[in-house]
């Protein structure tokens, strides 16, 4: 009896959640699989046509560009993600124990909680070539000549995107390293300091070692997040100008919701899927080495 | 002086860092109070008269009240389902033993990886079909079951903390399932029950891809929705003055729970992480 009433609660727990995620998360995940081997337009027969859309990836040249473009991202993103974070970190972590400490981090990571289309308009405004902040502030102080169009420009739009979003990333990392920082013995510290090691060289010798698995992390998650640009270019250059913004994520919304190609997006949501999955793995691999 | 100096230095990174964040927060609430004319004509000044007629033009005339209202009772409601319901799964996942455990943990372990844009496209249609488009509703439960995975493995922690002697206690005093999930487990589990929260209103708030492709409708658009809206109309009629207003609107929610839960935000937005 006891056990009966039991096995039913285990399943009253369950259900709602489970119900709730098979139907919107796992159906349509496994949906998408399906639809790329099909060519539909949400209405109308489907109509089979195998790996058709995964070929066509190869000679779509706006798919080629927010491939690469993708890449761009990820290239320019993870080292600059990477250093200025080390780089707060190590100067906040310095602070340790003054009332200045609190102070930064909380400044540093506040751009983390904001929603990312309050700062994608946030900065559209600040890049505004009419009244704009920037442009402001270099005429104010006499470069007039540095003006210009920061988003309409293909020479400075994809820098400013990448600036717009390392300015949202960077503060999560820096406390993540931050976190890791304080937690290296102090002995190790001290033993440095004994050995007559300059700050710098405490850094270099001392502390990065001492994260090394951490930065690796930072990397990934940094890699699997510039996957998913899309607030930015969406809102701050719609892609352009030329398309040299537009990452995957992007030309696939466009796809599905602009064009109605729903098969073609499904295709390229596999392949999103699968760099997601190759980024998974390695976290993966990371966070188990480090346990062994 | 050397040590003058060399505060300085020390110093130095830091407050071009914070200049960096700060800077564009305070332009933008310094403009939201700027009578429209001189926003365009004096982007870099003061307001020569403390003007809050943007917020009543943002409020009424760009929909941004509407929208904050929206935004208002989807994530309170999405916060509450998603912690109760992942408490539920979390509980039974960390305390009991049964067929399918190790399956049902791996489907919601796989609900980590999979990326939202690959159910984009499939689950426009499903909410087409289940006529839940356009609809708080089906938001909800979007972000409900969009949720789940994430908070469930923060709150299997902290079940997993709980001493099993607690349970059998309460068992044996004659408590069921029910009971000893609500009276015992639930208090004990408080801690994340919080963090969950917390760490969902943040995600919820800003939430923009899902809202974007499941509602059109302007009466049903979420803040950032109406926001973003605001922007692209901008191209054509400019309400400089409603756009600042709203970005404050939008800003201030999650900066005012910020300041509150500085510590168990920045704190546990690490832990898990460091832990991993």
């Amino acid at each position: 009896m006891q056990h009966r009433n039991e096995k039913w609660a285990i399943i009253i727990f369950l259900l709602p959640a489970t119900v709730l995620y098979f139907l919107f998360v796992i159906y349509p995940s496994i949906e998408a699989l399906r639809m790329s081997f099909y060519n539909w337009r949400g209405l109308g027969t489907k109509e089979w046509i195998g790996f058709d859309h995964y070929k066509y990836m190869f000679v779509d040249s706006s798919f080629i560009n927010a491939f690469l473009v993708t890449g761009k991202y990820i290239l320019f993103l993870m080292p600059i993600v990477l250093l200025v974070s080390i780089i707060i970190a190590l100067s906040i972590a310095k602070l340790i124990r003054t009332r200045w400490f609190n102070l930064y981090r909380a400044i540093t990571f506040f751009p983390y909680i904001l929603p990312a289309v309050a700062i994608a308009m946030l900065w559209a405004t600040i890049f505004n070539p009419v009244s704009g902040m920037l442009n402001g502030i270099l005429e104010a102080v006499g470069l007039e000549e540095w003006t210009r169009e920061w988003l309409g420009r293909e020479s400075t739009a994809f820098g400013s995107v990448v600036f717009v979003t390392a300015w949202q990333m960077v503060g999560f990392y820096s406390v993540l390293i931050l976190s890791s920082i304080l937690n290296i013995p102090e002995e190790l510290l001290e033993a440095a300091d004994i050995d007559g090691a300059s700050r710098f060289q405490k850094n270099i010798y001392v502390i990065l070692p001492m994260l090394k698995d951490i930065l690796q992390v930072v990397l990934i998650f940094t890699l699997i997040n510039t996957l998913k640009v899309f607030e930015m270019p969406q809102l701050m250059t719609g892609g352009g100008p030329n398309g040299s913004t537009e990452p995957i994520s992007l030309y696939m919304y466009e796809q599905a919701f602009s064009n109605f190609n729903f098969g073609y997006a499904s295709a390229i949501g596999v392949v999103f899927l699968i760099l997601t999955l190759i980024a998974s793995v390695l976290t993966l691999r990371i966070t188990r080495g480090d346990r062994s | 002086m050397m040590k003058i100096l060399n505060q300085i230095r020390q110093h130095i990174f830091l407050v071009i860092v914070s200049i960096l964040v700060i800077i564009p927060v305070i332009w933008v609430f310094v403009n939201s109070v700027k009578p429209s004319s001189e926003i365009l004509l004096a982007p870099l000044s003061f307001p020569s008269k403390i003007d809050f007629g943007n917020y009543v033009s943002a409020w009424s005339d760009a929909g941004l009240g509407v929208g904050f209202v929206n935004s208002l009772i989807v994530t309170s409601i999405s916060i509450i389902l998603i912690v109760f319901l992942s408490a539920m799964v979390a509980f039974v996942l960390s305390k009991k033993q049964f067929r399918f455990k190790k399956t049902i943990q791996l489907s919601f372990l796989l609900g980590l990886m999979l990326p939202t844009f690959l159910a984009m496209a499939p689950l426009f249609l499903l909410m087409n079909k289940l006529d839940l488009v356009n609809s708080l509703v089906g938001l909800v439960l979007v972000y409900v079951a969009y949720s789940l995975s994430f908070t469930i493995f923060i709150l299997i922690a902290f079940f997993n903390q709980v001493p099993d002697s607690l349970e059998e206690a309460a068992v044996i005093d004659g408590c069921g399932p029910f009971r000893v999930f609500w009276n015992v487990m639930l208090p004990l589990v408080k801690p994340g029950l919080i963090s969950a929260a917390i760490f969902n209103f943040v995600g919820i708030w800003n939430e923009y891809i899902l809202a974007l492709i499941l509602i059109s409708d302007d009466s049903m658009k979420t803040l950032p929705l109406q926001l973003a809206n605001i922007m692209m109309i901008q191209q054509y009629h400019t309400d400089w003055g409603a756009l600042y207003a709203g970005l404050v609107l939008s800003i201030i929610p999650v900066t005012i729970f910020f300041l509150i839960f500085q510590r168990r935000l920045i704190e546990g937005s690490t832990a898990g992480s460091i832990k991993g």
